[in-house]
């Protein structure tokens, strides 16, 4: 076992430079003989878990050379677990989910596959097309080494979700900037009421609030990275956890765990959840009939608005033979098309990956106008940094939040202490 | 010794006729039985609320009477298959880890040989490996063998416990030699005593290992996850994860299955309470040798 | 019963203990004693750990000495003991060696402590008891994964119930899991509360073998009821408290679901044991060659951990 292992060492090269030059399926897959695909995902749950086996049923009636085999996994600590475990025994699924991080790991370690040859082949996507993908989604795609590796699924962004019949009990309205979240944060805060409730998140788990934190970073003019290195500690980062940490201090912001602002907002005491819109069914869940929940954009700092990309793409395994490979490209494609994304919005809460769904949802958007709010924020978000080291470098933001709102450490130290330690995880 | 066995079981029967006691002493069992049972108490209570209910202030101590969450959650996933699926798997395991620690512990007990202690302390060596840096491995072990997702997977890697042949290697250890010489002179094989003498006396060993491993089983939640996944081989704990979800939780959908899944083993527990704990009372001999 | 009660207080027979007494009176030429066929005997249960235990063990010390790419074999490098070097000097993992240390020996103590109280208490008739058994044992048959999340609501410090009940009964209240004070004691809660009712069962077996003649003889001596269970009751549980004692150790040390789901390690470190360290970089951080070095570690760290326990019981018991 172990020999064998070792011995399928140079396969995976082997078939990644192959790859490179592979540049598209000969034929149409519906004509190709029977070729069947295997998709690794965490969409497990609820509408998530029901929309994707609806549209994967639809895809292939509509290709009927081939089957989709949906793996799915609980979340995403598992899905990823899975993944490595997988590739580690040389037997990975045809394609899977992953974030942007994780791609550049599976691809340092040539266990996927550039997609580049798929997107401008012949059964490719048109440049008119491509030009619709909203440009952060389009971003995404890429590795630092400027190859398209991913193609984009399931993406979001954040929203602020808010009780308006408490916001206007106390005369207060929705912040448009962080600073005047602050200032209604002290208005907000009264007997057993608070403005908001967040999750730090930890080393190896980032949470909401890891995300909230670092979009608050960039509209304060910071960055995330700069020249392929991790930029935790910049002046505005300082002052955005400066920020944070007197709010925590007045009692403004409390720390929880397991989506503490759903939680807290739901039960009609915090003002504010800042959350992703894919969480939009749990917090009307939350809500019920108890108050007004409204929708609005996050609010923006001195450097202007900033939100952060969520969600993932999906990445092709480098082990999948030719014909599976242009099976899995055209499922991948075929769900990112107008009409396949629009249905998936619409049923999930995740946002379109491409404009051209917007027309397709005109209907629905006014009557779920957060979609529209959260859709057009995508202009704003910032995608993961592709480097495999960021999963350490966001842990140790994690890490510092903590450190900072938690422990009430000076927040210029906590974060000199995750840059220094983010820094050291880079080779 | 097997008088004594039997004698450990009548007094096990005996404790009934309990001495006389304080009151304080009620007062502490009902306090811990409140203790225990009030989490699980709250499950259910949360089971039946809303799901905007659920975050009310101060939380509600009574349940309300919404039972649309049991509906939804039993919606799911596939309980019934799963449920089944589970008890196969545990079940299974439970017999072929018997059956390897009946035969070990045979050989660790009542065997003399040259290296038998070595041996003892190596399978207790094994006791110790952290599990958590197996999983890989053994996916790849596991994927060699074409065994990945499908019940093999989830009872072989399982089927032998050190804690079990260590239980019955002390249990066989305290086989009184009169047993042993008789058997002798019936001519009996190593196997048929192990089958007709041995293994019926240390019976009440044979339940705590089934306890221990059944709940072991039961309780495992990476393993399945990594190692299977079509939902026609996986476990309960792949329904109750689906509560989890990535950007939120369904608490009062979690709390209905709990409920639900924890049912159908508290009843079996209830049923055989008597016997089990009567077995495990009687398991102290397999523990003191 | 009267049978019984005479019968009861038979000596114990000389127990042979947790080390094993090699039995004087064994004749060499007793073939059900013959080890003949221990091969054979043994070889179903080695067979499987040889497979999926030890053969993957010898592996992870293999790949403690490289620079190890889980997903790429062939881009791994040989570092030779650099990984154990890293390893004893970073502050991480001596800070995930005094959590282990919190949470395996408060929980160790806690669960020979409780079980046996709890134990002592319920063992009796009525259906009061055998109510409160039910109770006792119950957690120990749900998930770990389904119900320690539940007990993070319990830990909420706004909604949670431990917080209300604070709150009315006009005691401070805390973040529970996220304060680095109380973050590993509330998982330590948890766990006692699921697992307990395994060692009480033990106990309660226990229990059942002590004899009841030496226990009434110290009562009309007119001994309290705890010199009793001290002078009559503990001396004659020593071996099962020790096995108690070993089963919760290596139980707790191997624990991880429920520091996964209801910390994932922090706050701060604060609840990172070397099993969740283990866990981080393995499987988040594709630290793939330092883990294996924490792995190796954990499992001396178990043995040794054993032994002591094992040498202090000998020297007691023996």
């Amino acid at each position: 076992m172990r020999a064998r292992r070792l011995s399928l060492a140079g396969i995976p090269t082997a078939v990644a430079t192959l790859a490179t030059f592979v540049v598209a399926p000969a034929a149409p897959a519906a004509a190709a003989a029977k070729v069947s695909i295997s998709f690794m995902e965490a969409m497990s749950s609820g509408t998530q878990k029901t929309a994707l086996s609806a549209l994967t049923s639809e895809f292939e009636k509509a290709n009927p050379g081939i089957t989709v085999q949906l793996v799915a996994e609980p979340d995403y600590g598992t899905l990823l677990q899975k993944e490595e475990a997988a590739v580690a025994a040389g037997n990975p699924p045809t394609m899977g989910q992953a974030y942007e991080n994780w791609a550049a790991t599976f691809a340092a370690s040539k266990a996927i596959v550039p997609l580049g040859g798929y997107v401008s082949g012949k059964h490719g996507v048109s440049g008119a097309a491509q030009k619709q993908i909203w440009p952060s989604v389009w971003k995404d795609l890429y590795l630092p080494d400027g190859k398209i590796w991913m193609w984009p699924f399931n993406k979001s962004d954040y929203v602020v979700y808010y009780n308006s019949d408490m916001l206007a009990k106390n005369h207060v309205s929705v912040p448009t900037t962080w600073a005047q979240w602050v200032a209604d944060g002290a208005k907000l805060t009264t007997g057993a009421d608070w403005a908001e409730s967040i999750d730090t998140g930890t080393l190896s788990a980032p949470a909401n609030g890891t995300y909230v934190y670092l979009s608050m970073v960039r509209a304060y003019g910071g960055t995330w990275t700069n020249n392929q290195k991790p930029t935790l500690d910049t002046p505005a980062a300082v002052s955005a956890l400066s920020m944070l940490q007197s709010m925590v201090k007045k009692g403004y912001v409390k720390i929880g765990t397991n989506y503490p602002g759903q939680t807290a907002l739901g039960a009609g005491r915090s003002a504010f959840d800042i959350s992703t819109v894919a969480g939009y069914p749990y917090v009307v869940d939350a809500v019920g009939k108890k108050f007004t929940l409204e929708v609005a954009a996050v609010p923006s700092g001195p450097a202007g608005q900033a939100n952060a990309l969520e969600g993932t793409n999906v990445v092709m395994f480098s082990k999948a033979t030719r014909a599976e490979r242009s099976a899995a490209w055209s499922f991948m494609k075929w769900l990112s098309e107008p009409k396949q994304t629009a249905y998936w919005a619409e049923e999930t809460g995740y946002l379109p990956v491409t404009k051209a769904a917007l027309p397709l949802m005109a209907g629905y958007d006014a009557t779920h106008p957060y979609q529209k709010i959260a859709a057009e924020e995508l202009q704003y978000a910032t995608p993961s940094p592709p480097f495999s080291w960021w999963t350490e470098a966001v842990g140790q933001v994690g890490t510092a939040l903590q450190a900072a709102l938690v422990n009430g450490e000076a927040p210029a130290q906590a974060l000199a202490a995750a840059q220094q330690k983010a820094m050291a995880a880079l080779h | 010794m097997a008088a004594r066995l039997a004698v450990a079981l009548r007094v096990g029967a005996r404790w009934r006729r309990a001495l006389p006691r304080r009151p304080g002493s009620t007062l502490a069992v009902v306090l811990i039985g409140a203790l225990f049972a009030f989490p699980f108490y709250w499950v259910i209570t949360t089971s039946f609320d809303t799901s905007s209910e659920v975050y009310s202030f101060p939380p509600r101590f009574f349940p309300g009477g919404d039972a649309g969450n049991y509906a939804r959650a039993w919606g799911e996933a596939p309980w019934v298959h799963y449920f089944l699926n589970t008890v196969l798997i545990a079940g299974c395991t439970v017999v072929l880890v018997l059956a390897t620690s009946l035969l070990a512990g045979f050989a660790l007990g009542v065997m003399r040989y040259r290296g038998r202690e070595i041996c003892f302390v190596l399978v207790l060596m094994i006791l110790m490996v952290p599990q958590v840096v197996l999983i890989i491995p053994d996916y790849i072990v596991l994927d060699d063998i074409h065994w990945l997702n499908t019940y093999w997977a989830q009872i072989v890697p399982w089927g032998a416990s050190v804690f079990g042949i260590f239980l019955l290697r002390q249990f066989f250890q305290s086989l009184p030699e009169e047993l042993i010489e008789a058997a002798e002179l019936d001519g009996a094989s190593q196997l048929r005593f192990l089958w007709k003498v041995a293994a019926p006396l240390a019976w009440p060993a044979i339940i705590t290992i089934g306890l221990y491993v059944f709940i072991g089983s039961w309780d495992s939640f990476l393993w399945p996850f990594i190692m299977t996944s079509s939902a026609s081989v996986q476990p309960i704990e792949v329904g109750l994860a689906t509560f989890l979800g990535t950007n939120g939780t369904d608490w009062t959908g979690l709390s209905a299955a709990v409920v639900f899944t924890s049912l159908p083993v508290m009843v079996v527990f209830m049923l055989s309470q008597r016997r089990l704990v009567e077995g495990a009372f009687a398991g102290t001999g397999a523990v003191k040798g | 019963m009267s049978t019984v009660v005479q019968a009861a207080p038979a000596p114990p027979r000389a127990a042979p203990s947790w080390s094993s007494q090699r039995r004087a009176r064994s004749r060499p030429a007793s073939f059900i004693r013959s080890g003949r066929y221990a091969p054979v005997y043994l070889a179903p249960a080695l067979l499987i750990f040889l497979v999926f235990i030890v053969g993957p063990s010898i592996f992870v010390l293999f790949i403690s000495f490289f620079d190890w790419n889980l997903l790429n074999a062939s881009m791994s490098h040989f570092v030779g003991g650099a990984n154990y070097v890293d390893l004893v000097s970073s502050s991480q993992f001596w800070q995930a060696v005094v959590v282990s240390v919190y949470f395996v020996g408060v929980t160790v103590t806690a669960s020979v402590f409780f079980g046996l109280g709890i134990a002592l208490l319920l063992s009796g008739a009525g259906l009061l008891r055998r109510v409160v058994r039910l109770a006792v044992l119950t957690p120990y048959f749900t998930p770990v994964v389904a119900t320690s999340i539940v007990w993070i609501w319990i830990f909420n410090p706004q909604f949670g119930l431990l917080d209300s009940v604070l709150h009315i009964a006009g005691l401070p209240t805390e973040n529970w899991l996220e304060s680095a004070t109380w973050a590993l004691p509330a998982v330590i809660a948890y766990t006692l509360w699921h697992n307990l009712g395994f060692t009480v069962i033990i106990f309660l077996a226990g229990l059942a073998t002590v004899s009841q003649e030496l226990r009434e003889a110290a009562r009309c001596d007119g001994a309290g009821r705890l010199r009793e269970v001290w002078h009559v009751v503990l001396p004659q549980l020593s071996q099962v408290t020790l096995f108690v004692a070993v089963i919760t150790t290596i139980d707790s040390l191997k624990a991880f679901t429920q520091f996964y789901t209801m910390t994932q390690g922090g706050p701060l470190g604060h609840t990172t044991t070397l099993g969740y360290l283990l866990y981080e970089d393995n499987f988040v951080f594709y630290k793939t060659g330092p883990s294996a070095a924490i792995a190796v570690v954990l499992f001396v760290v178990i043995v040794a951990f054993t032994l002591v326990q094992l040498r202090l019981a000998r020297r007691r018991g023996t």
